[in-house]
């Protein structure tokens, strides 16, 4: 056997893609770093943040509305911070002073639920939700009542930037604040509807945010599914194909190098070799088209409509009889090697009769059941 | 003696076929032809019992051939030699009374003992083909989808392929869309060559 020839057949495989191959232009992480101190709160496998996304589907459209829907909301929000402050007729000072804290950590706050939506931890995310509670509590300090609300941006920021085992406490804790807060600024307070409130706005920029990872998570864990699935289909493949159209071409090549060895001094045995490589090509070539049409799976509705297709072409008159429910998309190679064997021997009736091929279910199978005149034939 | 007409377009295969069939005793061929639209002339002059034709051939494709030889000399009984690569063609060739339909690397001996068989009144097709045929499903082509690729197939603008076939530009837009649709092609060349693949054009 020549070395190396049963490999001839082999499919080229690629290796499966690094479970966590970063995207161009992002830093690799850290595999020395704890697990849960890069994990979002919400990020069900840290690997899946860092997932290079590839390829456009329906849900592309989805996704990046959803990573817009929270920095929409959180730019709405300067809107109605505004809006409070001339309710609260607190005057241009207030206003401005709103606007200069907005500005200050407004847009860390949008980078951090952007990064989120990306399933990324914003960089400097600590350093971010150290410097936005400062300027959100010197707001408490500078303006006042109606800047409590915005106490929301900073419940984000920590659910967002700290690790899960931390983030939903810190949130919490943040939330709770709001009432000592309401008491101490609001002049009218009340407590639980400015925690409610609070809340409210926390979860309008949250749950968009948590949305869009979630799809983003989704989706890569759908390529990679795919990935495995194809890498799959392609090792068996490589295996049948090497056990059978690859032994077969192998007894073929040692069979005509011994022919050709005896040319010259048996040449009648060289002729039965030669003889049993035909008869041994042929054999390998109905397998390898076996084989191929064992990988182009129609539906068995599919085979029978076309089988009754080629009856009546070819005047055979063949009536379908088909269960209630739906056949199964895919079934056992015995039937469909059944179903041609029956067409082939019906395309060779002479004369042509009419024929009713029926298929019923039997223990969740399809079973298949040829008469002519009622009687089964 | 069976007296048989050959028709296909490679003369080495024709060659080949003829020398074979030359080796058998019942057999004569009566013709050699290297053209379709040649085949029922020369099939009415020499009144064959078998013709074996191939179903690619210049001026008339085996198949419109074999129909119109049936329609003019019913006893003369065609038997088609294909590859198995388009297996929609079996049931054409059904439609145009193909008694026989046989691979073409088919054991040597399959195509006498074929030619036999369908001179005896047999229907002889190749269990292989039949078998690619139901894997293949017949064509999900209206008529008018075809005609339409077939058109598209020579590269001939939409408004081109509208006055040939007497339909206004939209509809050929319509069926160049359905038919893109059907076969599950992403444009026009994709659905022309899978469904030139699968014997349905």
């Amino acid at each position: 056997m020549p070395a190396g020839s049963d490999t001839a057949l082999r499919i080229s495989l690629r290796p499966p893609p690094a479970p966590c191959a970063p995207a161009p232009g992002l830093p690799r992480p850290d595999p020395a770093a704890p697990v849960s101190r890069r994990r979002l709160a919400w990020a069900v496998h840290p690997a899946a943040g860092r997932r290079p996304l590839i390829g456009s589907t329906y849900s592309d459209r989805t996704i990046r509305l959803l990573t817009a829907a929270p920095l929409a909301v959180l730019a709405g929000g300067v809107a109605v911070q505004l809006l409070m402050t001339s309710v609260y007729n607190s005057g241009v000072r207030n206003m401005l002073l709103t606007l200069l804290l907005l500005a200050c950590y407004l847009p860390m706050v949008g980078y951090q639920t952007w990064s989120a939506a990306h399933l990324r931890r914003p960089r400097a995310g600590r350093s971010m939700l150290a410097a936005t509670a400062v300027v959100i509590t010197s707001g408490l300090v500078l303006i006042g009542n109606e800047w409590q609300l915005t106490v929301a941006h900073l419940i984000v920021s920590a659910l967002i930037v700290l690790p899960r085992r931390w983030a939903i406490p810190a949130g919490c804790l943040v939330l709770a604040a709001v009432a000592p807060i309401d008491l101490l600024v609001n002049p009218a307070p009340n407590p639980l509807w400015a925690m409610l409130v609070v809340g409210q706005r926390a979860g309008a920029v949250l749950v968009p945010t948590w949305f869009a990872g979630t799809m983003r998570q989704l989706r890569a864990t759908r390529e990679t599914l795919a990935e495995q699935a194809v890498l799959g289909e392609r090792i068996r493949i490589d295996r049948e194909l090497t056990g059978t159209v690859g032994d077969s071409l192998n007894t073929i090549a040692e069979r005509a190098a011994a022919a050709a060895a005896l040319a010259r001094t048996d040449p009648e045995q060289a002729r039965q070799d030669l003889m049993a490589v035909v008869d041994g090509s042929r054999r390998a070539l109905a397998e390898a088209r076996r084989l191929i049409r064992s990988y182009q799976r129609v539906p068995l509705r599919t085979e029978l409509d076309t089988a009754v297709t080629l009856l009546s072409a070819a005047g055979v008159s063949a009536q379908l009889v088909l269960p209630d429910r739906d056949l199964p998309q895919h079934t056992d190679p015995e039937l469909r090697e059944m179903l041609r064997a029956t067409v082939d021997r019906l395309l060779r009736e002479q004369p042509p009769c009419s024929y009713v091929i029926a298929v019923e279910m039997s223990s969740g199978s399809p079973r298949l059941t040829v008469s002519r005149d009622g009687v089964a034939c | 003696m069976i007296t048989v007409l050959i028709a296909e377009d490679m003369h080495m295969i024709r060659g080949a076929l003829v020398a074979l069939l030359a080796l058998e005793d019942d057999m004569r061929v009566v013709a050699e032809l290297e053209r379709g639209d040649e085949i029922v002339a020369a099939a009415l002059r020499e009144r064959p019992d078998v013709a074996v034709v191939d179903i690619d051939l210049p001026g008339l494709d085996g198949l419109s051939a074999a129909e119109q030889l049936h329609e003019q000399l019913p006893e003369c009984r065609t038997m088609v030699l294909t590859g198995l690569s388009q297996p929609g063609n079996l049931l054409r060739a059904l439609k145009a009374h193909v008694r026989g339909f046989i691979v073409k690397d088919a054991p040597a001996q399959t195509l006498a003992d074929g030619i036999r068989r369908v001179h005896a009144g047999e229907r002889v097709i190749d269990p292989d083909l039949v078998a690619a045929a139901l894997e293949t499903g017949s064509s999900p082509l209206t008529r008018r989808e075809a005609d339409v690729l077939r058109a598209a197939e020579s590269g001939l603008a939409t408004e081109r392929i509208a006055a040939t076939l007497a339909l206004s530009p939209a509809t050929v837009r319509n069926y160049l869309s359905n038919a893109i649709s059907k076969v599950g092609a992403n444009n026009r060349i994709d659905a022309i060559r899978i469904s030139r693949n699968a014997g349905w054009l």
